[in-house]
């Protein structure tokens, strides 16, 4: 979160996280599609040829003000491959929240689950676990022939019960529901340290 | 025009520094050995580095700017188009990334005809020096030889070694974490005399592993034997003596670890 | 509940909540058994002693080849898999599996009991 006091603005940071080609990309440009061109930013893509790195950034209209601030909300997306370690890490550098782009190809299992745990090792890398990060499980390309069931996916990725949503992303199904889930995640985590430092 | 902050990149990344001007709107230029990043009301709009403008200086500065950095405030007007700064800062990671994904670049004869850049970076491989160590020599820009070079090494044209060398890396400040595992010397301590062996069951069992562990087999026998004597059918129990008894015999030949010597 | 009590439920649970995993058992790395739940015609005297030498052997190779920390030894056969992994410093946990195995679904779960399990060693 980055807080700019002379403009009273708040700016969170969602991060797309995910095994390349899950569809972390397809869900951020289908995002930036379907929201209004006077709030939305520009959606940046570093490289088209390959799936690199694409954020874009927007002032959503729902949020309004947390404690006085304007908030506003940039959307990232990370590189799967793995050898781009320091980027990952530096978008994964002060994420107020996380989704986590599944493939629900059962080809693409253990890539969901080796990109899983390369997260949980960024963060703990950064010293913040996954508990402490307001997260969602996007459970993306449900159309596909040798789709996984959900219930194993859940268990595979999600043991901690974060919230879950069914999608694809090609299609703009789920897209929308993703990006209301993780903010409402992140407000409800802002809102409940915001009670604890008054309290404190 | 005056200083407001000073520092060494050494202590602070480019990076940083180039997000804080952006969160607090910063006006005036940030100056750095070779070049400069200027800022108006904390976008960037106008970089220069080495003979570098632009973007490309922007992200080079970032990957390779060395020393003293300088931010000053100054109220002129600048024109430009802004850039923004988070792209930057990722395509700097994401260029670090790409340089360490190979190690030294292999010479092969005859030489391939490739002109510009990477041909002036492929003349200088002496299949030691790793791509950013080759940069560092020769001078090329990061922002123009790491794209063709992995194009080039990805498509079998130019041959590289996949290792990598910390080392060179660090030229470029590209954070890498190693571990260096030493194997502690082993030193042999006095032994301590041997309790009786006592307590619970469990207790009895745990303790014979560690006494295995400090190869005291005789010890770790007698353990057994109690906790067999309170539990003769656990099935554990057994597997670990004569388990004890095998690796006993193993090292029937090397002089004994035990409390009765 | 004692500790031995509490690393053979969790091994048990193991085996009995993911699916395919035939048996499990924890071994120090002396290859003294500290807790089964394996088939009970599986002679455990050689598990240990098998597991002990295998184990040394994948950490000399990891270590040889500059592959970081040993951290899984895997071995197929034609009727299923046996895979080692580290659970500590002290021990590690073998596992069987059927072929049909789902691996991703066994390596996560047996991370998490490898986790577990180095807690309640230590």
């Amino acid at each position: 979160m980055r807080i700019q006091a002379a403009k009273r603005l708040m700016t969170l940071k969602i991060v797309y996280y995910g095994p390349g080609l899950s569809g972390k990309t397809t869900n951020l440009k289908a995002l930036h599609e379907q929201m209004s061109r006077e709030t939305r930013g520009a959606l940046v893509q570093l490289d088209t040829e390959t799936e690199r790195t694409l954020f874009f950034d927007y002032f959503p209209v729902v949020l309004g003000r947390i404690a006085g601030f304007r908030v506003k909300v940039d959307f990232f997306t990370v590189p799967g491959q793995s050898f781009y370690t320091a980027t990952r890490q530096a978008v994964l550098d002060g994420a107020d929240g996380v989704v986590f782009v599944a493939d629900s190809s059962s080809r693409r299992e253990d890539a969901n689950i080796l990109s899983r745990d390369d997260m949980v090792r960024t963060l703990a890398d950064m010293g913040r676990s996954l508990e402490e990060v307001p997260h969602v499980y996007q459970w993306n390309k449900r159309d596909v022939e040798d789709a996984i069931p959900v219930e194993m996916m859940r268990k595979m990725l999600n043991p901690e019960g974060a919230p879950e949503v069914e999608a694809v992303a090609s299609e703009a199904t789920g897209v929308i529901e993703t990006q209301k889930l993780v903010l409402q995640s992140v407000v409800a985590a802002i809102q409940t340290e915001l009670r604890r430092s008054r309290r404190a | 025009m005056h200083e407001l902050l000073t520092g060494d990149l050494d202590r602070v990344a480019l990076s940083s520094i180039v997000q804080l001007m952006e969160i607090e709107g910063h006006h005036g230029p940030v100056h750095v050995a070779s070049g400069q990043l200027d800022f108006i009301d904390g976008r960037l709009v106008r970089a220069r580095f080495l003979d570098l403008e632009g973007i490309d200086a922007a992200v080079e500065a970032l990957v390779r700017a060395r020393g003293v950095f300088r931010v000053s405030a100054s109220s002129e007007d600048l024109e430009g188009k802004a850039v923004p700064v988070q792209s930057i800062v990722l395509e700097s990671c994401r260029l670090m990334d790409d340089l360490q994904r190979y190690g030294s670049l292999v010479p092969e004869r005859p030489q391939q005809a490739l002109d510009g850049t990477v041909g002036r970076v492929l003349r200088a491989a002496d299949g030691e020096r790793t791509i950013a160590a080759l940069l560092a020599h020769t001078g090329v820009p990061v922002v123009h030889a790491v794209d063709p070079l992995v194009d080039a090494i990805d498509h079998g044209r130019i041959r590289a070694r996949s290792s990598t060398r910390l080392d060179d890396l660090r030229l470029l400040d590209v954070r890498a974490s190693v571990e260096v595992h030493v194997a502690a010397e082993v030193v042999a301590a006095p032994e301590p005399a041997a309790p009786a062996p006592t307590g619970s069951f469990d207790d009895l069992v745990f303790e014979a592993r560690r006494l295995v562990r400090d190869r005291r087999f005789i010890d770790a026998e007698n353990a057994l034997r109690t906790a067999i004597s309170m539990r003769p059918d656990s099935r554990i129990a057994h597997q670990n003596l004569s388990r004890v008894l095998s690796l006993k015999s193993d090292t029937a030949g090397e002089p004994g670890r035990t409390s009765q010597e | 509940m004692s500790r031995t009590e509490q690393i053979t439920k969790l091994i048990k649970s193991l085996s009995n909540n993911t699916p395919d995993v035939e048996g499990a058992a924890v071994i120090d790395n002396d290859g003294l058994m500290i807790a089964s739940a394996l088939a009970a015609d599986l002679d455990e005297d050689s598990v240990g002693a098998m597991s002990a030498a295998l184990l040394g052997l994948g950490e000399r190779i990891t270590k040889e080849l500059s592959r970081g920390e040993f951290e899984l030894v895997m071995i197929r056969g034609s009727g299923g898999f046996i895979i080692l992994t580290r659970c500590g410093g002290e021990a590690v946990l073998a596992c069987l599996a059927g072929t049909g195995a789902k691996l991703g679904l066994i390596f996560l779960d047996l991370k998490r009991a490898a986790n577990e399990l180095s807690k309640l060693l230590s």
